[in-house]
């Protein structure tokens, strides 16, 4: 199988959004939007999906302070009983501040990892852009192909009614 | 003759040699040629900006001339207002023809890295790309926050700016629109449109009205009759009501000075809401007048030198003294009135003439506003509420305080908003953006209002020093914990917002009860709060804690608090304390809320 790519690059934030957008209302698939830094209103633009990553960070923060409270409530009631200042055994407040801490390091630390994780980044990893260095100083925005009424001329149009300064065609080969 | 030509002959050579020599070592420029006779060489100098007697200003670096004028600059006579603006369009000529392509090559270029950020790509006033952040584009700071004066002043009062000499600014400004730019017409057309929100254009329907005024009646009623048949109730129920108002216009003023100070933009659409809930000020604080004065009977340490047999001496004696605590008390809220009333009236006044200025003064004025007001309000929430329990103390009472009250006042700010919003939906410029934001703010000082109640509770909670007990031993074992088990309550019924355990279980739930979660409980959050220190330290248990059914828990009584006479708590007063504003319109707008704030 090959796939045919058609990419086009921008020198404003402005054309990059407005082509993005158009050609989502046109129907084009959207491969990929690259940029040098985050686009407000891209995601928008784009139509990409809300990141999932808040559910990571919830769960994990979640799945931290239970932990935590069971490891508390284990240790200063089951395992080794410690009078401190009389109060009960099963003092809650006194589990709080530990149990706050080991929810937020837990859910940073993992939203972070699966940030990474998702972005398949890791130490040493070799940049993919489909143009070097297009993100120095650029905006690129790559259309797919889809099927037979997908029409270039078309597509040339709109690249260059919102002002793109190199379009390139591409056919890569996937497996 | 031969010693001649010898002579000749060796000066050739050492002459030769010594240019060689010079150009097999070149000289260093960077060095510093030999001096001789240094001392006047080099002066001792000033650096720049440090302090000199010679001059009468005591400065090194002077101001130049009163009216001098930079070498390359050609100074222009007009005023910021738009008829000069006008005149300045006809009357100044572009200095850079426009034939070079470099000129409007490099025009661009400036254009594209300074201007374009807010302005949009193409013109001045458009607004392509930017619109769907949910603000309207306009300039930043100081220039926008004059330019939305200049323009309210402009729709409101049919004043020297018309939309048609706006709109005419703006066509000779946009001359050559790219294709994908809004014009600069529709840009200001739609600014002015929306811009149009004041005091005067917003009024409350009669419907709301009308219930509102009853309840001011029934209220005035309450309390008169409360002043003779249970002032015990009375009393401190006046002076949690006024702080709670006072907090409310407070969190007005601190929310306009907060977005002055940090030169934020995005709030000058809806200024007017917390200006005017800054309003209520002098309301709150005739209240807690009236409380001071006629009634100051109420703070225990009031006529005595001891409570709980234990003499006050020292600093103590001489803080709690009626007169000093009445002079401290009228400076609090004057410096607050006055405050108040100092950056509202100049952000009345750019409206009338849309002089940036005014910004400049607000800004000056709010830092004033916040350095008085984070230490008198500190010391006005140990003075009306802490002081009620005098041997009872915590020193992080008062940014408990700010928390619940800043807090409290922005869950008000949101709910105004949508309603104002909803009575005069043109007039107002409130985004999804804006209530996002807010909702954020919102969210965050709920956080921060939960991490200062937990440090205040959790220190006191372990320290476990006789006289502080009752404040932990009232919210674990008083009605507030009777719901839930009693290791549970402090922690549900308290940190978390709207958690069921604060509601009274006596009450059938009523329908729409499950909205309130949101902002109606944060409004009622300071008077929620107030009452376990405040009510709490009047009566004990057995007093708002107790229900008259008798289920709560009368086991535990700190014999620091005296029996309550007659009277039990009234049903205005449980609805207050129950933290359901007793209006029926707030249940509407806490429906609202839920519906205007996405997410």
């Amino acid at each position: 199988m090959s796939r045919r790519l058609f990419l086009a690059a921008f020198e404003r934030e402005e054309d990059a959004l407005g082509a993005t957008q158009a050609s989502r209302e046109y129907g084009f698939r959207i491969v990929d939007v690259y940029a040098p830094y985050a686009v407000h209103g891209m995601e928008r633009a784009m139509r990409l999906q809300p990141s999932r990553l808040p559910w990571v960070c919830f769960l994990l923060g979640l799945i931290g302070a239970t932990f935590k409270v069971w490891f508390e409530y284990w240790t200063t009631w089951i395992d080794w009983p410690l009078n401190v200042g009389s109060k009960p055994w099963d003092s809650l407040p006194a589990f709080v501040p530990v149990t706050f801490e080991v929810m937020v390091l837990l859910a940073g630390v993992s939203t972070v990892f699966a940030f990474f994780l998702v972005c398949r980044l890791i130490p040493g990893k070799k940049p993919t852009l489909p143009i070097a260095g297009i993100t120095d100083n650029r905006f690129l925005l790559v259309l797919e192909e889809t099927d037979a009424a997908f029409d270039p001329h078309r597509v040339r149009r709109l690249f260059e009614e919102f002002n793109a300064v190199q379009v390139e065609e591409r056919v890569e080969e996937t497996r | 003759m031969k010693s001649r030509v010898l002579l000749n002959t060796f000066l050739l050579v050492v002459f030769i040699v010594s240019v060689k020599l010079n150009w097999l070592r070149p000289p260093d420029p960077g060095r510093r040629n030999i001096e001789y006779f240094p001392n006047m060489a080099h002066s001792a100098r000033y650096a720049a900006f440090s302090p000199n007697p010679e001059f009468p200003d005591g400065k090194t670096l002077q101001q130049p001339e009163p009216g001098a004028i930079p070498r390359g600059y050609r100074p222009v006579h007009y005023k910021p207002t738009p008829e000069d603006a006008l005149r300045a369009g006809e009357e100044l000529q572009n200095p850079f023809a426009a034939a070079p392509a470099r000129h409007l090559d490099r025009g661009t270029f400036v254009f594209t890295n300074f201007c374009q950020a807010c302005h949009g790509a193409g013109v001045v006033g458009g607004s392509e790309g930017r619109e769907d952040e949910g603000r309207p584009n306009v300039p930043r700071a100081h220039v926008r926050a004059g330019q939305y004066a200049l323009l309210r002043n402009a729709t409101l009062t049919g004043g020297p700016l018309e939309r048609d000499s706006l709109r005419a600014l703006a066509a000779r400004a946009g001359g050559g629109a790219s294709p994908n730019t809004l014009s600069g017409a529709t840009g200001i057309d739609t600014l002015a449109r929306r811009a149009t929100m004041s005091a005067e254009n917003v009024k409350l329907p009669e419907g709301v009205a009308r219930p509102l005024k009853v309840l001011i009646a029934v209220g005035g009623v309450t309390f008169l009759a409360g002043v003779f048949q249970a002032p015990q109730r009375v009393w401190p129920d006046l002076l949690m009501a006024s702080f709670f108002l006072l907090g409310l216009s407070l969190a007005g003023t601190f929310f306009v000075a907060l977005q002055y100070i940090t030169g934020a933009g995005w709030s000058v659409a809806f200024r007017r809401i917390p200006e005017a809930m800054a309003a209520l000020l002098p309301m709150g604080a005739v209240g807690l007048g009236v409380v001071l004065l006629l009634h100051p009977r109420l703070y225990p340490w009031v006529g005595t030198s001891a409570v709980g047999g234990e003499p006050f001496r020292g600093f103590k004696q001489v803080w709690l003294s009626l007169p000093f605590f009445l002079a401290r008390s009228a400076i609090y809220l004057a410096s607050w009135i006055a405050f108040t009333l100092a950056i509202v009236r100049t952000s009345r006044r750019q409206d009338q003439d849309g002089d940036p200025s005014h910004t400049h003064r607000n800004v000056r004025l709010s830092a004033g506003f916040l350095v008085v007001f984070g230490v008198t309000f500190t010391l006005a929430s140990f003075d009306w509420i802490m002081s009620l329990e005098p041997r009872w103390y915590s020193t992080i009472f008062g940014i408990y305080n700010f928390a619940g009250m800043f807090l409290g006042g922005l869950a008000a700010l949101i709910l105004l908003l949508i309603w104002v919003q909803r009575l005069a939906p043109a007039q107002v410029v409130v985004t999804d953006g804006h209530l996002h934001d807010l909702g954020k703010l919102l969210f965050a000082f709920s956080t921060f209002w939960a991490y200062i109640w937990f440090c205040q509770y959790m220190l006191i909670w372990y320290a476990n020093i006789p006289e502080e007990t009752s404040y932990f031993v009232q919210q674990v074992h008083g009605a507030w914990g009777a719901a839930l088990p009693p290791q549970l309550a402090p922690e549900l019924g308290r940190a978390l917002p709207g958690a069921p355990a604060a509601k009274d279980p006596a009450e059938p739930q009523r329908d729409g009860e499950s909205h309130d979660r949101d902002s109606g409980w944060k409004v009622a959050r300071p008077v929620f709060d107030d009452p376990a220190a405040l009510c709490g330290a009047q009566t004990g248990p057995g007093g708002l804690g107790d229900r008259p059914d008798g289920r709560g828990d009368r086991a535990v009584r700190p014999p620091a608090f005296r029996r309550p006479a007659q009277g039990a708590t009234g049903p205005l007063e449980r609805s207050l304390l129950r933290g359901k504003p007793s209006l029926p319109h707030m249940i509407q707008l806490i429906g609202c809320l839920k519906r205007g704030l996405p997410d």
